[in-house]
């Protein structure tokens, strides 16, 4: 073998090399900052409003899906909440009809059949006074789309935010 | 082309593997540029893996150029009319196959789609690619020049089994095929195309009889 062959072959060992320690860099850096953006706190209205497509090339790790619906769910409690808690309504925990608190827990599915083709199959129980309804949901990994399952229809996030309940 | 001499409507079926080669080559341009290729979202956990991720481009990259360097090679008159240029891109040819496209492909055959028969498929591309790469570098360095060639048309239609694989994969989905039948019966289809291909361009030929006049003198080459 000359060397117009032996010199292209050390050259792609080293090329593949650190083809393999960049992408092991990216992932290793993707994995803590992935940690740091699900801990965010103030979920505003911007996520309906997201383009539908993000610009990803790594999935969501089921974490950052539990937190990502977990801070979805709390924008969906907020207008109950928000009025719950308003001077207007603080009156009425005194009134013959007080206002049920309301709560929600996401459950991911976590076995491997439950999760596949970067989708990522969860349920949102909404507990409200003594009634609870659950939504299914699906996850896209990828594209960080969420669909949830209410009313008897499956709705973007913008549609079931729109959707969120309010006291009566 | 050299695959197709004597063949009805050689010059169609050179144009139409030339049309088939470009296109597969700014389809993975096109592809890569996005910024979600499917074929990894549909590999789910695996496309995470930074040491697939990694064999994966190389095979893309080292098909891609072992597409484009060796489409000239494969015209005698234009050989021996640039010589210098026919061993250059040979070389890269050999490196493109030898060193990155071939030993991924066969790494990349243990996670293929289809199981078994995926992986056998591709394995089995992968290996006879290598080894007729190898075989037509070897001869060429003892100057063998007609086995240069039988194994350097083996190779190469080799090669071009990758867009026929996506050829034949289009014309079955169109048929209604299921996908993944569609994905098994187009890998080995266009596997036995390329055997075929070759097998019957050499027959045509009755090896030896391809290059009629030596080259003229490049180093080791007379």
């Amino acid at each position: 073998m000359n060397r117009m062959l032996i010199i292209p072959a050390g050259c792609c060992l080293v090329a593949f090399a650190a083809l393999w320690a960049s992408l092991s860099g990216a992932a290793g850096k993707e994995s803590r900052s992935g940690a740091l953006a699900a801990a965010r706190q103030n979920v505003n209205v911007a996520i309906a409003t997201r383009p539908l497509l993000s610009a990803v090339t790594k999935p969501l790790a089921l974490e950052e899906v539990e937190q990502s619906l977990t801070a979805l769910t709390g924008e969906y409690l907020r207008p109950w909440r928000q009025q719950a808690s308003s001077p207007r309504y603080l009156y009425s925990r005194v009134a013959p009809q007080p206002i049920p608190s309301i709560s929600a827990e996401v459950e991911l599915a976590t076995g491997a059949n439950s999760q596949a083709d970067g989708m990522a199959v969860a349920a949102i129980v909404v507990k409200t006074g003594r009634q609870s309804e659950t939504m299914p949901c699906v996850v896209d990994r990828f594209t960080r789309q969420v669909r949830v399952f209410a009313g008897g229809q499956w709705l973007t996030e913008a549609q079931w935010l729109s959707q969120a309940p309010l006291p009566n | 082309m050299i695959l197709f001499f004597g063949l009805h409507g050689a010059r169609w079926w050179t144009l139409l593997t030339a049309a088939s080669c470009a296109l597969l080559l700014f389809s993975n341009w096109i592809y890569f540029g996005s910024q979600q290729p499917r074929f990894l979202w549909e590999k789910g956990e695996l496309a995470n893996s930074p040491l697939w991720l990694a064999a994966f481009y190389f095979h893309v990259i080292g098909a891609s150029v072992c597409l484009a360097a060796g489409f000239p090679l494969m015209f005698p008159r234009w050989t021996k009319e640039h010589p210098a240029w026919h061993r250059g891109l040979g070389y890269a040819y050999f490196t493109a196959v030898l060193w990155m496209a071939a030993p991924s492909g066969v790494a990349l055959a243990f996670t293929a789609k289809g199981g078994i028969l995926g992986t056998l498929g591709f394995a089995m591309a992968g290996a006879l690619w290598w080894y007729t790469t190898w075989t037509g570098y070897r001869s060429i360095r003892r100057g063998q020049i007609s086995q240069h060639v039988r194994a350097m048309v083996r190779s190469y239609s080799l090669a071009l089994s990758a867009p026929a694989f996506r050829i034949i994969q289009a014309a079955l989905f169109l048929a209604g095929l299921g996908d993944a039948t569609n994905y098994i019966v187009s890998l080995w289809l266009s596997i036995a195309v390329s055997v075929l291909l070759a097998e019957s361009c050499l027959y045509r030929f009755r090896a030896g009889a391809i290059i009629t006049r030596p080259l003229s003198p490049i180093g080791e080459l007379s």
